[in-house]
């Protein structure tokens, strides 16, 4: 009797022994830094193609532990905020916490992005990331077709599929907008991208360091303020050559970086300099580099991104490469119409991106590189991904910029349609070509076989309401 | 010498003759044990077969490991079942001594002059006891003790005897020195080496029986050889080399024995000590076989009764067109020494270095010894009870792995396997012997026991199991007592649960999840369920307190075995409780799921419990079954869901633990 016993307390003890390395073990992991150990492990599920990146830093998203829902908000407008906001977004929170919508906010929760954006669901996740069923605008919408007849008939999970609207940003799709649009041509008379102003707004860019790197040519190697025996002969014609060396841009410009100097260190000298080196100029390109998938993980203190980390198809020999400013900037040359193209095309492999170099727009493109045509008349892969958009830098000062969050003109694709089709393109034509799954994929080689109804329905809108002004009026 | 050839008795060969079969007959020389085996063997592989059996003695044959049970009165006859009676192609002849072998002929012809033709011959002639050339071993009550006579005599001579010295202090000595020990005769039991049973036991053990033995008030003198033995006419003394002189009146050699290879000589058949074989059995002759203690295999005389049942089942294969090959067999000796019981098996007393493990009770006068070389089992002898000793006479025999807690439960409690007397002797493997004497399995039991056996006397008629030592007819008894199982309460309840429980495992792994509704556009859908954080938290706890409570109807019955029943009532009502909660709790698991496995920690928590459903329910179907399952898969199966019930349990509080911990801080 007395073994049975011994036996059951070995057992018991052997049991707590088990749960106790089990619970010491996760223990560890749940209260770890990021970086020091996965804790994939407590992941619900896996990660949308939006947020996939960051699964080795769940604070970024998950920022304290035992967090509140307004917390986790908070998480989500730190990196979205800035695109919630008027005019970016139709439906942005203060829409909400207007009192007159207060009604609204019974049906669904929309103060909150997590209400239609679950993470770790990609079973119920619908394209941009919506995890309602695709109808969630019956909630607060089911009596459109009384306001608005044109309507009368339509399913609600049609309402961001046709090429009409989106729940945040419908800048190029609601009615002024189409009216003020409709009967453009396909492709307009003076088709021509607009140029970067980063040289003519220099003298007002206030953190330019000017003292150090006044806005003078450098013209021969003797100029160069690299340390002794930091150069070679093919760096000094490269850099030579460069627009940096054009406008004073010197070798310590990039290769020390300013924090450096601020923090009244002995200055250190970095062989390969990464972002850092190009954000005391470049700042805003890098800021909003950061808020693309290209540099996200930055933005989360975490090592740059590898290639082999999409979940796009990726050009194998490319997979080890990690991405900062000089994967598509080829050091010391910074030749922007390399980047434009070849450096997309290095990595990228999909379909729509093989298919470019057969396009016309890279027809185009081979005629301004060659000069057969004005600067902004061909058109890159930058010239639709990363956009010239005219950027608030301040209250007072405006430029335009090349925005490198190529994300931002990206789901859905219709954000494309003002910063970049519109150059060249009539509305019509543009929603008609970014609805058409297989032009997209051939890169725009034809002619759009989809013909989205949204003009038709805007410029009936537009009679109705008319008819019924002058109605009123002839009463 | 000649002998004249003379035709057999007409009548006596028309008797023997009677079988269809044209062809010769097989015959064997000796009916003792394995002669009368090897006709069984035969007639079992091939009915059709004629087998001619020739005895010596003028006895039916019988069974000579009785043969001191016979003297010491505790059974009245060691006769053997007549073979005859089951197959109609053997015949007997007893008392015809065989004088010589005619292999040109194939023929023997016996002292009468009767010629005997043969198409395989069998010679099963054992052996006898082989005295040593001392000085007055032909005088008067001095005996040898080996066969029916020397039995008959000392029985004559039990009651009349004051001192006996029994010469031998191995097997056949201590069999001896029990059968004479009654009627207050003393008994001196005199041994050339160290300890009793030299060859089965190591020193250790040795010297136990030897101080048991003792005890029992029987006299043992070690490292002692007999010189002489003097009287007039009659014995009264034996010297020793010692020059020690013991008056006594009778004395028994028990010296070994000397295997009867006269015959085979004759005939020109190669011997050394025994009569040579190879693994089929043959001779040099390959129409004459040898079996028993007359063979030697591998320059080895195996002496005991269970090896010669082996060959005998070897030459009986090889005889009717089989293949089968001796390779030695496994020295096993289980015998009541007196009162010790004594086991032996394996080369227990060697020079090989090997780990020892070692059980002792020095009160009981117990003593186990496991020889292990490797981790595996090598060799065991017992002074003492040894209830697993069958089965430990399998492993040893199949040099199976030891694991080191089967070993340090061994020391602890003497026991390599985990003591369940409800399982008992079912639990065994099935080719565990549990009739050494006649080599039956538990296998071969539990086959004859679905055929309709329900006593251990139609078991034993069935298989000859316990008819020959009896030492396992507690064995037998306990396969039958177990046999009559009646249903559990609830025994429906159970199955029922179980059932269930299967579907849901089915139903997570295999079936696709329950679907999220598409639409916004309903009053209420399923799907509320695990979009709804509130929802889900409510299930979840449901689940937590369902397993609380599951664990706790549990709990009572691991921590507190005894008290149960006083606090808590029937075991069996918990046992449906538990069925019952457990059922809802998959409910409820389904609501909070959607039937989803998961992803990472969430999976393993899921896949642990599924298994752990999947032990629930082989356990639940097998008691809630038992009644019409057979023994032994409902008690394997709920021994191994039992187990697999409790480990699975294991992991799972720091599982859940975490898992909602994690809700909470991410």
């Amino acid at each position: 009797m007395s073994n049975g016993k011994t036996g059951k307390l070995l057992l018991w003890l052997s049991w707590i022994l088990v749960s106790g390395v089990l619970i010491a073990m996760f223990a560890w992991k749940i209260q770890s830094e990021p970086g020091v150990t996965d804790q994939t492990i407590f992941m619900p599920g896996p990660l949308t193609s939006g947020h996939h990146q960051l699964k080795d830093n769940c604070n970024a998203c998950h920022t304290d532990s035992f967090a509140e829902k307004e917390d986790m908000q908070k998480a989500c407008t730190q990196c979205h905020g800035e695109d919630r906001k008027k005019p970016m977004d139709s439906h942005p929170r203060n829409k909400f916490t207007d009192p007159r919508n207060a009604d609204t906010l019974e049906n669904i929760d929309a103060l909150n992005c997590v209400t239609c954006h679950t993470e770790h669901k990609p079973e119920i996740t619908l394209q941009n990331g919506l995890t309602q069923p695709a109808d969630v605008c019956f909630h607060c919408h089911k009596d459109i077709a009384d306001d608005r007849p044109s309507h009368k008939g339509m399913a609600f999970d049609t309402c961001k599929t046709a090429g009409c609207h989106n729940f945040h940003n419908n800048r190029a799709l609601y009615t002024d907008f189409l009216v003020k649009h409709m009967h453009e041509p396909d492709l307009k008379e003076k088709a021509r991208l607009p140029a970067r102003e980063f040289s003519q707004v220099l003298e007002e860019i206030i953190d330019y360091p000017r003292d150090k790197y006044p806005v003078t040519p450098l013209t021969v190697p003797g100029d160069m303020d690299a340390p002794a025996g930091k150069s070679n002969e093919s760096v000094q014609h490269e850099w030579l050559d460069s627009s940096h060396a054009a406008t004073g841009v010197n070798c310590t410009a990039c290769h020390v970086y300013s924090n450096d100097k601020e923090s009244k260190r002995e200055p250190v000298w970095h062989e390969k300099p990464d972002e850092r080196g190009c954000a005391s100029c470049h700042q805003l390109e890098v800021s909003r580099f950061t808020r693309g998938k290209h540099g996200m993980r930055l933005n989360a203190d975490l090592p740059p991104m590898k290639v082999s980390d999409a979940r796009l198809p990726m050009m194998s020999e490319a997979h080890s490469k990690s991405l900062g400013c000089n994967s598509c900037h080829a050091a010391h040359q910074f030749d922007t119409r390399k980047a434009a193209v070849e450096g997309c095309l290095s990595c990228h492999a999909d379909e729509h991106s093989k298919a470019y170099k057969g396009s016309k727009h890279a027809a185009l493109w081979e005629k301004e590189l060659v000069g057969e045509i004005k600067d902004g008349e061909g058109v890159s892969c930058a010239s639709c991904h990363m956009p010239r958009i005219n950027y608030d830098v301040s209250e007072w000062l405006s430029r335009i910029m090349v925005d490198h969050n190529q994300n931002a003109s990206l789901s859905p694709n219709s954000k494309m349609i003002r910063p970049a089709c519109l150059h060249c393109h009539g509305l019509e034509f543009s929603i008609n070509s970014l609805s058409d799954g297989n032009l997209i994929k051939n890169n725009f080689q034809g002619q759009p076989v989809f013909k989205t109804d949204s003009i038709k329905l805007a410029e009936e809108d537009l009679k109705r309401a008319e008819a019924e002004i002058k109605s009123v009026g002839e009463d | 010498m000649s002998v004249v050839l003379t035709e057999p008795d007409p009548l006596l060969y028309e008797e023997v003759d009677a079988s269809t079969t044209v062809e010769k007959p097989v015959v064997v020389i000796g009916a003792g044990p394995v002669g009368q085996r090897v006709a069984e063997d035969i007639a079992r592989f091939n009915p059709e077969q004629s087998v001619l059996v020739l005895g010596d003695e003028p006895y039916q044959p019988y069974d000579r490991v009785k043969l001191s049970s016979y003297l010491s009165g505790d059974v009245d006859s060691p006769w053997m079942p007549d073979v005859t009676d089951r197959h109609s192609n053997i015949k007997k002849r007893l008392g015809t001594r065989i004088a010589r072998v005619e292999r040109k002929v194939k023929k023997v012809i016996d002292t009468e002059g009767n010629q005997w033709p043969y198409s395989k011959l069998i010679l099963a002639t054992g052996s006898r006891a082989y005295i040593p050339p001392i000085h007055g071993v032909d005088l008067d009550n001095v005996f040898s003790f080996r066969n029916m006579a020397d039995a008959e005599q000392l029985k004559a001579r039990t009651i009349s005897s004051r001192h006996t010295v029994i010469v031998g202090g191995g097997l056949l000595g201590l069999e001896a020195a029990r059968a004479m020990r009654r009627f207050n005769t003393k008994i001196t039991i005199i041994e050339q080496s160290a300890w009793l049973m030299f060859g089965q036991l190591d020193e250790q053990a040795g010297q136990l029986l030897i101080s048991q033995v003792k005890s029992r008030g029987i006299d043992v003198l070690v490292n002692s050889r007999v010189q002489s033995i003097h009287g007039d006419g009659r014995v009264e003394s034996l010297v020793l080399s010692a020059s020690k002189k013991i008056k006594c009146d009778t004395v028994v050699i028990a010296t070994g024995i000397k295997p009867n290879i006269e015959i085979a000589k004759d005939a020109d058949l190669n011997t050394r000590v025994g009569i040579l074989v190879n693994q089929r059995m043959q001779t040099n002759d390959s129409d004459i076989y040898a079996i028993g203690e007359c063979a030697e295999f591998q320059s080895k005389v195996y002496g005991l009764v269970k090896p010669g049942f082996e060959q005998a089942a070897v030459a009986a294969s090889n005889i009717t067109q089989g293949k089968a090959k001796y390779s030695g067999s496994q020295l096993v000796t289980q015998l009541k020494v007196i009162e010790s019981p004594v086991f032996s098996i394996g080369e227990t007393n060697s020079e090989w270095r090997r780990r020892e493990v070692i059980y002792e009770d020095k009160t009981s006068g117990k003593l186990r010894k496991l020889f292990i070389n490797g981790n595996r089992l090598d060799a065991a002898l017992a002074i003492g009870e040894w209830p697993e000793f069958a089965r430990l006479q399998e492993a040893v025999t199949k040099n199976k792995h030891a694991w080191p807690w089967q070993l340090a439960r061994f020391s602890q409690t003497g026991s390599l396997w985990p003591v369940d007397e409800e399982a008992g002797v079912l639990a065994w493997p099935a080719e565990a012997t549990i009739c050494n004497c006649m080599s039956v399995s538990r296998g071969d039991l539990s086959t004859a026991i679905d055929k309709g056996c329900r006593d251990v006397r139609s078991l034993a008629d069935t298989t000859g199991a316990s008819t020959v030592c009896g030492t396992c007819r507690p064995l037998l008894q306990q396969m039958l007592g177990a046999v009559k199982v009646e249903a559990v309460r609830a025994s429906r309840l159970l199955t029922t649960g179980a059932v269930i429980s299967l579907l849901v495992i089915f139903a997570f792994l295999l079936s696709p999840n329950l679907s999220y509704s598409e639409t916004v556009q309903y009053e209420w859908h399923w799907d509320m369920l695990w979009r709804d954080g509130d929802i889900k938290q409510i299930s979840g706890y449901v689940l937590l307190g369902l397993s609380a409570v599951l664990a706790f109807i549990s709990l009572p019955k691991r921590a507190r075995p005894k008290r149960i029943n006083i606090i808590w009532g029937d075991f069996s009502i918990w046992r449906a409780v538990h069925v019952v909660v457990g059922i809802a709790l998959l409910a409820v698991l389904i609501a909070h799921t959607g039937l989803r496995l998961g992803h990472e920690l969430n999976m393993m928590l899921m896949l642990t419990f599924c298994g752990l459903l999947l032990a629930g329910a082989v356990l639940s179907a097998s008691v809630g079954m038992q009644h019409r399952l057979p023994l032994l898969v409902s008690r394997t199966a709920r021994q191994w869901s039992l187990k697999a019930h409790i480990y699975l349990l294991w992991p799972l509080p720091a599982l859940l633990g975490f898992h909602v911990l994690k809700s909470y801080w991410y």
